[in-house]
C-alpha cells in the first residue's frame, strides 16, 4: 500500500514541479543561449530554439528528479520510523536536535561567512572619501559599523547558541521567567544611550555639512548641474562667478536650459562636457532638473542630491583629491570620479554618467578658459542683445515667439486666473 | 445558567443561516472570518509566487545581461524581444514586484489572514464586528490584484516608476511607456486596496475593542492581538492620506491640474503645469508609506511572539514591554517619514529632526529583540517549522535592524540613500522577516485553518532553503550599496566601478533561484496538506490560547456552546507547581492551587486569602519558584 | 457581571458597528487633514493660497447644512413619540442634504465663470474643488444612510430604528462639522 502512494506521491511532485519550476527553467536555459543570440535575427534561429527547448527540459528534468529523491527520501524516513514505532523502539530520528544541531552549524558558517565578505567584499568598497565633509562621514559610518558589527556577532552567537542549547528534552522544564524589570530596564537605557551618541555624532556631521559658514579667502565655485532624461548639463559661472537665472518657459532647441540672458550674470555662463572641480577648493552645486526628479550622486565624495524639477537645490563640498592622486593611489591608470544619477528616471537611469575630474587650480585656470559660453550668437539675436562683435539685426520679438509656439502648438491651452 | 441560554439561542440563530448555505456563500461570498482568512491567504501566496516569479525575471537581467534566453521571449512577447527583458520593462518588473509584495502579500496576505483568522478566535468572538465588511475588504483586495496583474496586458506596460510612483515620472506618459495606462491601473488598483484595508482595519479594531470575551480584558490579550489591534489603529490613520495623496495624482494625471507638477521641459516641449511640488507627493507618500513598513512586520513580530512563547514552552519574557514597544513604535513610526526623503532637498533642519525620532524607534526594537533572547533563554525548545521561521525572523530582524541605524542615520545617508544597501536592508528586516513571520502563522494555525498538520520534515527543508538563500542574496548586496551601487539599474556594464560586481551578482542570481525553487516544497506541503495531511488534534502545539478550545472542525460562531471565559494570561508555560507545562487561558486559578503565584490575582484580596490558607494546609513543592 | 449580560447580548451586532462609522469618520477626517496639510504646505512654500474670494453660495450652503443637521437631530428626538413626524424630519433632511449638493453644485458654476477653474496653475484653487468634490460624496453617502433610517422608520423593530437613527446622525453631524472646517480653512487661509 505504501508503494502506491509512494508512485502517487511522485506523480504529483512531478506535476506541481512542471508548474512552478518556470522560473528555474528560464536560467538554465542561459548555457545554450548564446548560441541563439549569434543567429537571433535570422530565420535559422528556429533550428537553434529546438536544441535550447531540449536543453531546458533537460536542467527542469533535473529538478524534476531531484524533487523525487526528495519525495523518495523522505518517504524512506517514514518508514523507518514507523517500523520504529512498530517494534516499540523509541523514535529514531530526534528532529529537535537535527535542526539545534543545524543551527548551530549555521552560526559557526555564518560567522566565517561573514568574516568573509567583510573581508573580500570589504575590500572591493570605495575608496576613502575624496572631500572634507566625506572623510567625517565616513568617520561616522566606521563608529557605527564598529557598534552594529559588535551587536550583530553577540546577538547572534545568543541567538543561535539557545536554540543549541535549550532544545527539547523530556527530561526537562523550562524555567518560568515571564519578567524581570531590572533587566528590561537596562536593555531599554543601554540602546538608548548608544543611540544618543550616534544621534548627536550624526546630527553635528549633518549639520556641519549642510550648515556652512562661507569664507571670504575661499569662496565657492557655483557651478550649476541640470539633469534630463538621460544627461547632465552643467553651467558654470564664467568670469563674474556667478550663475545667472533660468526660467523653463524659455527653452528652445538653441537655449536647451531655458537660460534668462536678461540676466546679466548668466551672459557670460559657460558649458562644458565634463565636470571639472579645483582641488581643495569649496564648490557649490546648484541642481535643477527639466523633466523628472533625478538625483545627483558622487559616491566618491559622499555628495547625493535630488534634483527636482522647480526646485533649485543645492551642496556644498570640497574635493580633497585629484583625479591624478587617485590614480596613483588606486593604482588604477584608468581611475576616473563619476557622476551618476541614483533615482528612477526612465529607461535610461543605468546610464546617467558624466566624468568628474578633480584638477589642480592652474589646471583648471587653464581649462575653463577653453570653455565656450552659453550665449552665442543666435541667442543674441532672440534675446535682443548687442552680438560681440556685429550690430543687432534681428527682431525684438522672436524669442518669445518661439517659445508661445512650442507651448500652444503642442499642449493644451493652460487655464490661467 | 441564563448565560449560557443567552448564547446558546444565540447560536441557534447563526446555525439556522448554516444550513442553507450554498457553494457560493460558503466558499465564495462567505462571512465567515475562517473561511476569509483562507481566502486572504490563498490570494497572498498566489500573488507572492508571481511577485516572487518576477524578482527571478530580474535577477535573471542582472546576473547575465549580456545573455540572450529565448525563454523570456516565449513568456514575456515583446518585452523581452531576443530574449532579452527591456529596460522599461525592467523597471515594471521592479516596480510590480515591490507593490505585489508590500502591498498585496504583506499587507493584505499577513495582516488579512491572520487578523481575521486569530482576532475573533483568540478574544473568544463568533465573528468579526462587521461581517458583511469583511467579506467586502476581500473582494476588494481580490479587485485590487486583479487590476494589477491586468496591467500586464496593456499595450504600454505595467507601472514603472517604482513602487514609490514618485511624480514626475509616474505622472507622465512621456517620461517612461509604464506610466501611461498601466500606471492608471497602478492607481486604481492601490485606491480599491486602500479600501479594502481601511475596511479591514476599521473592523479589527472594533472586534477587538467591543467584542472580547468575559475575562478577556487588554492586559490579557495574546501579543499576536496586540500586534493586529495595532496595526489595525496604524493602518486607519495611514491609508487615508495615501487616497488622499493619489486622488491628486489621478487628477494630474487625468485631469491636468498642478498638484505636483511645476516647470517641466521635455526637451523643448514646455509642458502647462505650473506651481506643483513634486516634493509633496512623497510627503503624502511617506506618511503612509513609513507606518505602511510597520504594518508589515508587525503582525510578524506578533505571530512570532507566540510561537516562539509556545514553542519554547516558556512565558513570553516582559509581556508588558512588548506591548509597550509595540506602541512605542506605532506612536512613533507616524513621526519618521522624513528619513526617506533625507537627499530631496528638504530643510536640513527637518532632516536633523527626523533622524532624531529615526533612531528613537530602534530602541523598542531593541526591547523586542531581548525579550525574544531571554524567552529562549533556558527554554525547553520544540523545533516545529514555525518555530524555525520565528527564530529566523528574530536573525533577520536583527540584521535588517542594525542595517537601519545606517539609514537612519541622515549624514549617512547622503551616500547611502537609494544605493543597493538600501535594498538589502529592507529585503531583510521588512521582507524577509515579515516573510517569515507569516511562514510561522502558517504552519503555526494550519491545523486550525484546514483541521490537518503540514508535513513537518518538508518544513525543515523549507526553512532551511530559505533561511540560507535568504541571507546568500540579501547579504552580499550591502557590499553593493556601500560600493556606491544604484538601486534599479538595468545592467552594471555601462560603469567601469560597477563591473566587478557582475559575478556577485550572478552568485545572488543563483541563491534566489535556490530560494525561489525552496517554496515549491512550501507549495507542495501547503496543497498537498489541505487535501490529504495528517487529521489536526484539537491543541496539536499544546498551546494556551483561547483559538485551540474551538473544534477541529469548523463551525459558523466557532464555539458550539457557550464562549468559554478567560481566567489568565496566555502565557503560563511550565509554570512550576503544575503538572503540566502549559495551562490555557480558560483554566480558573481554583483549578491550579499549587502553582498560583501571588501577582496572579491582581490585588485581589480574596483570591489571595484563599491562596495562602491552601499553601498553609498543603506545604509547598520544592520547586516552587520564589522569585517574583 | 450577570446584570450587564442581557444587555450586553442585545447589542451584540449593532454596538461594534456604531463603533465602526467612528472609525470611518476618523479615517476620513484624516484623508481630508491630508489634503489641508497639503495645502498648507503648498500655500506656505509658494506664499499665496487660492487668493479667491469665495462665492457667497458657499454661505448659503453652511447655513442648509447646518439646518439640515437640526432636521436630523428633531427626527431623532421624535422617534420615541411619533413615526410619523421622525419620518416628516427625515425627509427634510434629506431635502436640505439635495439642496447643500445642489448649492455645492453653484458654487463650481460661479467660480468656473469667475475664471477659476479647477485645472489651473494655481493647486490652491485645484484644491477648494477636491474639498467640495469629496465632501459631496460623504454627503451622497450621507444621504443613503438617512434614506435608509427614511424606510426603516415604523418597518423595523425600535432599537433597530434607534440604531440607523444614531449612525445617520453620527455621519451627517460629522460631514457637517467637516464642511464647516473646511470652509473655515478656506476663508483663513487665503
Amino acid at each position: 500500500m505504501s508503494l502506491i502512494k509512494v508512485i502517487g506521491n511522485k506523480k504529483t511532485v512531478v506535476l506541481t514541479a512542471l508548474s512552478t519550476a518556470f522560473a528555474s527553467v528560464s536560467v538554465f536555459a542561459q548555457e545554450t543561449a548564446v548560441t541563439a543570440t549569434t543567429t537571433a535575427n535570422t530565420p535559422e534561429a528556429k533550428v537553434d530554439m529546438d536544441a535550447i527547448y531540449k536543453s531546458v527540459i533537460f536542467y527542469s528534468l533535473i529538478f524534476l528528479s531531484f524533487c523525487l529523491f526528495v519525495a523518495i527520501v523522505g518517504r524512506a524516513i517514514r518508514i523507518y520510523e514507523l517500523t520504529r514505532e512498530v517494534q516499540g523502539k523509541p523514535a529514531a530520528i530526534n528532529w529537535n536536535k537535527v535542526n539545534a544541531s543545524l543551527f548551530a552549524l549555521f552560526l559557526l558558517i555564518g560567522l566565517y561567512g561573514v568574516y568573509w565578505e567583510y573581508t573580500v567584499h570589504g575590500s572591493m568598497l570605495l575608496p576613502d572619501a575624496s572631500s572634507e565633509h566625506g572623510r567625517k562621514i565616513d568617520e561616522m559610518f566606521n563608529l557605527t559599523l564598529i557598534i552594529t558589527t559588535i551587536v550583530f556577532i553577540v546577538t547572534h552567537i545568543l541567538l543561535f547558541a539557545f536554540a543549541y542549547f535549550y532544545k527539547h528534552s523530556a527530561k526537562r522544564r523550562a524555567y518560568f521567567y515571564p519578567h524581570n524589570n531590572t533587566i528590561e530596564k537596562i536593555w531599554t537605557i543601554a540602546p538608548a544611550l548608544v543611540l544618543t551618541v550616534l544621534v548627536l555624532m550624526g546630527f553635528l556631521t549633518w549639520r556641519s555639512i549642510f550648515y556652512k559658514t562661507e569664507d571670504p579667502n575661499n569662496k565657492a565655485l557655483q557651478v550649476e548641474v541640470i539633469s534630463e532624461q538621460f544627461a547632465w548639463q552643467i553651467r558654470y559661472p564664467g568670469s563674474d562667478g556667478i550663475v545667472g537665472d533660468r526660467n523653463y518657459k524659455l527653452t528652445t532647441g538653441a537655449n536647451v536650459l531655458g537660460i534668462d540672458f536678461k540676466d546679466k550674470n548668466s551672459r557670460d555662463d559657460q558649458m562644458a562636457d565634463e565636470l571639472w572641480l579645483p582641488v581643495n577648493k569649496p564648490v557649490k552645486v546648484i541642481l535643477g532638473s527639466k523633466d523628472v526628479i533625478h538625483s545627483f550622486y558622487l559616491p566618491h565624495f559622499r555628495v547625493q542630491l535630488n534634483t527636482v524639477p522647480g526646485m533649485r537645490t543645492y551642496f556644498e563640498f570640497t574635493p580633497t583629491v585629484t583625479t591624478q592622486q587617485m590614480k596613483e593611489k588606486m593604482n588604477d591608470p584608468a581611475f576616473e570620479y563619476v557622476l551618476l544619477c541614483s533615482k528612477i528616471c526612465g529607461q535610461g537611469h543605468y546610464n546617467m554618467q558624466k566624468r568628474v575630474r578633480v584638477v589642480t587650480e592652474q589646471e583648471y585656470a587653464e581649462w575653463i578658459k577653453q570653455q565656450p559660453e552659453w550665449l552665442n550668437d543666435d541667442l543674441r539675436k532672440a534675446f535682443n542683445l548687442p552680438a560681440s562683435a556685429k550690430p543687432v539685426t534681428a527682431a525684438p520679438a522672436a524669442a518669445a515667439d518661439t517659445t508661445a509656439k512650442d507651448s500652444t502648438t503642442n499642449q493644451p491651452k493652460a487655464a490661467t486666473i | 445558567m441564563s448565560t449560557i441560554a443567552i448564547h446558546d439561542t444565540h447560536h441557534d440563530h447563526h446555525d439556522h443561516g448554516h444550513h442553507k448555505e450554498t457553494f457560493l456563500t460558503k466558499y465564495i461570498f462567505s462571512q465567515d472570518h475562517k473561511m476569509i482568512a483562507k481566502q486572504f491567504l490563498i490570494t497572498g501566496i498566489i500573488m507572492a509566487v508571481i511577485a516572487m516569479g518576477l524578482s527571478i525575471l530580474f535577477r535573471i537581467q542582472l546576473a547575465w545581461p549580456d545573455k540572450s534566453f529565448p525563454f523570456l521571449e516565449t513568456f514575456l512577447g515583446k518585452w523581452a524581444e531576443g530574449g532579452r527583458i527591456k529596460p522599461d520593462f525592467y523597471l515594471a518588473l521592479v516596480t510590480i514586484h515591490g507593490t505585489i509584495m508590500v502591498f498585496f502579500v504583506l499587507t493584505a496576505g499577513l495582516s488579512g489572514t491572520f487578523s481575521n483568522l486569530l482576532i475573533p478566535l483568540q478574544l473568544g468572538a463568533r465573528d468579526m464586528a462587521s461581517p458583511f465588511l469583511n467579506m467586502l475588504s476581500y473582494w476588494f483586495f481580490f479587485m485590487a490584484c486583479a487590476i494589477m496583474m491586468g496591467s500586464f496586458f496593456v499595450q504600454t506596460g505595467p507601472a514603472s516608476a517604482g513602487w514609490t510612483v514618485y511624480p514626475p515620472l509616474s505622472a507622465l506618459p512621456k517620461a517612461v511607456t509604464g506610466s501611461g495606462l498601466g500606471m492608471t491601473l497602478w492607481l486604481i488598483s492601490m485606491v480599491l486596496f486602500v479600501a479594502s484595508s481601511l475596511m479591514g482595519g476599521i473592523n479589527y479594531v472594533s472586534t477587538v475593542l467591543n467584542m472580547r470575551t468575559k475575562g478577556m480584558d487588554l492586559w490579557k490579550m495574546p501579543l499576536t492581538i496586540w500586534a493586529f489591534f495595532l496595526t489595525a489603529i496604524l493602518g486607519i490613520l495611514s491609508f487615508p492620506v495615501l487616497v488622499a495623496g493619489v486622488v491628486l495624482l489621478i487628477f494630474d494625471r487625468s485631469f491636468g491640474t498642478s498638484f505636483y507638477l511645476s516647470d517641466i521641459v521635455f526637451g523643448t516641449q514646455i509642458l502647462p503645469n505650473e506651481g506643483g511640488s513634486p516634493i509633496l507627493w512623497q510627503h503624502l507618500f511617506w506618511f503612509l508609506g513609513h507606518p505602511e513598513v510597520y504594518i508589515v512586520i508587525m503582525p510578524a513580530l506578533g505571530i512570532s511572539s507566540e510561537v516562539i512563547s509556545v514553542n519554547a514552552r516558556k512565558p513570553i519574557f516582559g509581556y508588558h514591554a512588548m506591548v509597550y514597544s509595540l506602541i512605542g513604535i506605532t506612536v512613533l513610526s507616524f513621526i519618521v517619514w522624513g528619513h526617506h526623503m533625507f537627499v530631496t532637498g528638504m530643510n536640513p533642519l527637518l532632516g536633523g529632526v527626523f533622524m532624531i525620532t529615526t533612531l528613537i524607534i530602534a530602541v523598542p526594537s531593541a526591547v523586542k529583540t531581548f525579550n525574544y533572547l531571554a524567552t529562549l533563554w533556558r527554554g525547553n525548545i520544540r523545533f516545529t517549522p514555525a518555530m524555525l521561521f520565528a527564530i529566523g525572523l528574530v536573525s533577520f530582524f536583527i540584521s535588517g535592524g542594525l542595517t537601519g541605524i545606517f539609514l537612519g542615520n541622515a549624514s549617512l545617508d547622503i551616500n547611502l540613500h537609494d544605493t543597493y544597501f538600501v535594498v538589502a536592508h529592507f529585503h531583510l528586516v521588512m521582507g524577509s522577516a515579515a516573510i517569515f513571520g507569516m511562514l510561522a502563522g502558517v504552519y503555526h494555525w494550519y491545523p486550525k485553518m484546514f483541521g490537518r498538520m503540514m508535513n513537518a520534515k518538508l518544513g525543515y527543508l523549507h526553512f532551511w532553503l530559505t533561511f540560507i538563500s535568504a541571507y546568500l542574496v540579501f547579504f552580499p548586496l550591502h557590499f553593493l550599496g556601500l560600493d556606491g551601487v544604484p538601486r534599479r539599474y538595468y545592467v552594471f556594464t555601462e560603469f567601469e566601478f560597477m563591473r566587478k560586481w557582475l559575478t556577485v551578482n550572478v552568485f545572488v542570481t543563483w541563491a534566489a533561484i535556490l530560494g525561489a525553487l525552496a517554496q515549491v516544497a512550501f507549495l507542495w506541503n501547503f496543497f498537498y496538506s489541505i487535501f490529504k495531511g495528517k487529521k489536526a488534534p484539537q491543541n496539536p502545539w499544546e498551546a494556551n490560547t483561547l483559538e485551540w478550545t474551538t473544534p477541529v472542525e469548523h463551525l459558523h460562531g466557532n464555539w458550539p456552546g457557550e464562549i468559554p471565559t478567560v481566567y489568565r494570561w496566555p502565557y503560563d508555560y511550565s509554570k512550576p507547581g503544575h503538572d503540566e507545562d502549559f495551562i490555557p487561558q480558560t483554566i480558573p486559578f481554583s483549578q491550579t492551587m499549587s502553582s498560583n503565584l501571588p501577582h496572579d490575582f491582581e490585588g485581589n484580596e480574596e483570591a489571595e486569602r484563599i491562596q495562602r490558607e491552601w499553601d498553609a494546609q498543603n506545604p509547598p513543592a520544592e520547586q516552587k519558584a520564589p522569585l517574583h | 457581571m450577570v446584570t450587564s449580560l442581557p444587555k450586553q447580548t442585545g447589542n451584540y451586532d449593532m454596538k461594534p458597528k456604531k463603533f465602526i462609522v467612528w472609525l470611518f469618520v476618523v479615517s476620513s477626517t484624516i484623508m481630508f487633514g491630508g489634503w489641508t496639510s497639503y495645502y498648507l504646505v503648498f500655500s506656505g512654500s509658494k506664499g499665496k493660497g487660492h487668493g479667491l474670494v469665495l462665492p457667497d453660495v458657499f454661505i448659503y450652503s453652511t447655513l442648509v447644512l447646518l439646518a439640515s443637521s437640526v432636521c436630523l437631530f428633531l427626527a431623532s428626538r421624535a422617534r420615541h413619540k411619533s413615526t410619523s413626524l421622525q419620518k416628516r424630519y427625515l425627509l427634510l433632511t434629506i431635502l436640505l442634504g439635495l439642496v447643500f449638493a445642489y448649492l455645492q453644485y453653484s458654487a463650481w458654476a460661479q467660480m468656473s465663470l469667475g475664471g477659476a477653474y479647477f485645472i489651473n496653475n494655481n493647486a490652491g484653487i485645484s484644491m477648494i474643488y477636491v474639498f467640495t468634490l469629496f465632501h459631496s460624496l460623504h454627503i451622497i453617502a450621507g444621504l443613503g444612510l438617512i434614506i435608509s433610517a427614511f424606510f426603516g422608520a415604523g418597518k423595523v423593530s425600535a432599537e433597530r430604528n434607534g440604531y440607523r437613527m444614531e449612525i445617520a446622525s453620527i455621519f451627517w453631524h460629522f460631514i457637517d462639522i467637516l464642511w464647516i472646517y473646511l470652509y473655515v480653512f478656506l476663508l483663513l487661509n487665503r
